[in-house]
């Protein structure tokens, strides 16, 4: 279909949110799930190409952009929706299908934007959907995450706007397509798709807010948000050195709060960045092979990460809980779902036949062709790291280790068919590498499966999973108990607080004091000096008389007679005349000079 | 046969170990028989592979239970106070 309008799929998704909320119960959930469905078709049928241009206030807006880049992110956004939905159809409230349809036309709309203003727009939208994603799951802490999720998001949204106005300043342009450093607001758009990217410093929202939000929200949130960043910054910034170095940090620091963690939600969050982090090498190096190994990986990591995420929301769904200290051994109810969770295990470890090995070995090797020896290294251990946290503890910990004595049932229907269809992509993406090579976004040829390349990775991750063995054998391994292991959000939750501690003392002590002087202290004093404003002053004058001595004994008597007088309102007509004469004085001082 | 293992786990734990031990046997093995083709240098040694996961893997676990946890735990209701 050529055509030089296309309904641009973010509206189909909007359009879809606004059905939903009209509608109820099993009409609702047919109409949410045929909206990817209705958006995958009309991306399959449409040419790469840009559609509907909009003139608006003399900008040139692109609401359809369509070329191989986005159209793989476009795709698996589509299918991530349809699983996600899928998963979550135990849910009745109609907000849930609204949001996350809202959700993901946002995802959509920020992947065909062919300018900046609308990619702008619906980065806001991002942003607004994922909060109330997250506050779906009404705890206290849910509330407290998803406001935190909105201020730093907020924060991030303006930095990006800044940038774009900068740009737009600068170059007259808005078209969004590889941005120049030149430019002066660069830096400001860089920081904002990084703060969504979830860099080092920026991340701890995903960490905060992800392992709270309702078990099915959280397959959402984990493919949108971060991934429609890094499909930004593949467009915007391949080959930014900078970007090898902060994917080398995303990809090692999380392991250690994975390793440590206790909430298998929140040690999915953490692998979540670290997987990232290996997207990210890829866009910094910024070669046609890098750039098809950062997508494709992100293309796997959509499919593996939900997956994971989704046997975890399902042994919380059905036990309550998803920490490994009170989980272990449910692989004896739920073996349906300890399957699935093995299939993602293996395919974010990158074994041979599943999804990650494929893409993590395309960056590995646009790594290795670039010599960048240290970078290889590090991911290399990353790599082992992985296995350890993601391969091994969470379907270790959960489904299998210590008899929990828990004894849930199987996940429900709806679920296991979206943990099918998750695990099914993993497999077929490691099984047939083809199908993602017709996907990329420039062709070139995909030899994953060499001899030495499977062995290697196998000697590589068996001998991790030794190492595990030894460690566990040994007690070196973590205790799992409950514990907060604090990251940089202590900055804003803690630093903050005492900021806001101290402002307070200081503010309300002013408030406090000046209530104090003003309103207990001076204000009865003033009521009773205004009782008799001329006789007080009269008293005073006399007592400073007195002081100097000009008046002695008839002082007492003088001072009775000012009272009395001062009471009863009868001044000698003297002093009324007085008082006038100093009075028109006054006037005619100011009046004349 | 599945029953008695079911019933001693010690006997399954054994027969897992063993599995793992030729396993790992049998990688190291095969490096032998398989050309590597390198990038770097490093890669042509013998072991260097499983080298890199048993030792990653140590260090990474280590590092995080002995210098990360001591500085970063805290209980649990830590921000709720």
């Amino acid at each position: 279909m050529i055509a030089s309008v296309v309904f641009p799929p973010a509206l189909i998704f909007v359009f879809g949110a606004l059905l939903t909320v009209l509608l109820r119960g099993r009409a609702m959930k047919t109409a949410a799930l045929l909206v990817p469905v209705v958006g995958f078709a009309l991306l399959w049928t449409t040419a790469d190409g840009s559609y509907g241009h909009i003139p608006f206030m003399g900008l040139d807006l692109v609401l359809t952009r369509i070329d191989p880049l986005a159209r793989i992110f476009g795709y698996i956004f589509q299918l991530i929706t349809l699983l996600g939905l899928v998963f979550s159809l135990h849910h009745n409230q109609r907000s849930h299908y609204g949001v996350a349809l809202l959700y993901a036309a946002a995802a959509q709309g920020v992947t065909f934007a062919g300018d900046l203003f609308s990619l702008f727009l619906f980065w806001e939208v991002l942003t607004v959907a994922a909060t109330f994603l997250i506050a779906a799951a009404a705890t206290e802490r849910a509330r407290g995450a998803a406001l935190r999720y909105l201020l730093v998001h907020i924060a991030g949204g303006l930095c990006l706007l800044t940038g774009i106005l900068l740009h737009y300043a600068a170059s007259g342009s808005i078209a969004f397509n590889a941005i120049d450093w030149a430019t002066p607001g660069t830096i400001f758009i860089f920081l904002g798709f990084g703060l969504n990217c979830a860099w080092p410093l920026l991340h701890t929202w995903l960490v905060d807010a992800y392992p709270e939000a309702p078990i099915a929200g959280t397959i959402f949130l984990s493919a949108f948000t971060t991934k429609s960043a890094v499909y930004v910054l593949a467009r915007g910034f391949a080959g930014t050195e900078a970007l090898i170095w902060v994917g080398v940090a995303m990809a090692t620091f999380p392991i250690f709060y994975a390793l440590l963690e206790d909430n298998l939600r929140r040690v999915l969050s953490y692998s979540l960045i670290s997987q990232v982090g290996y997207m990210v090498v890829g866009i910094g190096i910024g070669t046609q092979m890098a750039i098809n190994g950062a997508v494709c990986h992100a293309y796997a990591h959509i499919l593996y990460k939900s997956l994971l995420f989704m046997a975890m929301g399902a042994v919380m769904y059905r036990t309550g809980s998803c920490k490994a200290s009170e989980l272990g051994g449910l692989r004896r109810t739920m073996p349906l779902t300890a399957c699935f969770c093995l299939v993602g295990s293996a395919a974010i470890s990158a074994v041979p036949l599943f999804s990650g090995f494929v893409t993590k070995s395309m960056i590995m090797d646009a790594v290795a062709h670039e010599h960048l020896q240290i970078v290889w290294l590090v991911l290399l251990a990353a790599s082992a790291g992985t296995f350890l946290y993601a391969g091994i503890k969470i379907p270790y910990f959960a489904f299998f280790g210590r008899d929990s004595g828990l004894r849930p049932a199987e996940a429900p229907r709806h679920m296991l068919l979206a943990m099918a269809g998750a695990a099914f992509m993993c497999v077929l993406l490691g099984v047939y590498p083809d199908f993602l090579a017709g996907l990329m976004p420039y062709s070139l040829p995909l030899h994953p499966y060499t001899a030495a390349h499977v062995l290697t990775k196998s000697q590589l991750l068996c001998f991790a999973g030794l190492a595990f063995v030894l460690l566990r054998w040994l007690r070196l391994w973590p205790a799992v108990g409950a514990a907060v292991y604090l990251d940089v959000d202590w900055f804003y939750r803690r630093v903050a607080r005492l900021f806001y501690g101290l402002a307070d003392r200081l503010l309300n002590g002013i408030n406090a004091g000046a209530e104090e002087l003003l309103l207990h202290r001076a204000l009865p004093r003033l009521v009773r000096f205004f009782e008799a404003p001329g006789g007080y002053l009269q008293i005073a004058g006399l007592r400073l008389l007195a002081r100097f001595g000009l008046i002695g004994r008839e002082l007492p008597r003088t001072e009775g007679m000012v009272e009395c007088r001062s009471r009863s309102g009868t001044y000698p007509v003297g002093i009324g005349v007085l008082l006038a004469v100093l009075y028109l004085a006054v006037i005619s001082l100011l009046f004349f000079t | 046969m599945s029953q008695s293992l079911k019933n001693s786990p010690s006997l399954l734990g054994k027969i897992l170990g063993g599995g793992f031990a030729l396993l790992l046997l049998a990688l190291l093995g095969l490096e032998l028989l398989v050309h590597k083709h390198v990038t770097f240098s490093m890669e042509e040694w013998f072991g260097f592979y499983p080298t890199c996961g048993l030792l990653a893997a140590l260090l990474l676990v280590l590092v995080a239970n002995y210098l990360l946890r001591p500085l970063v735990m805290r209980d649990e209701d830590y921000y709720d106070r």
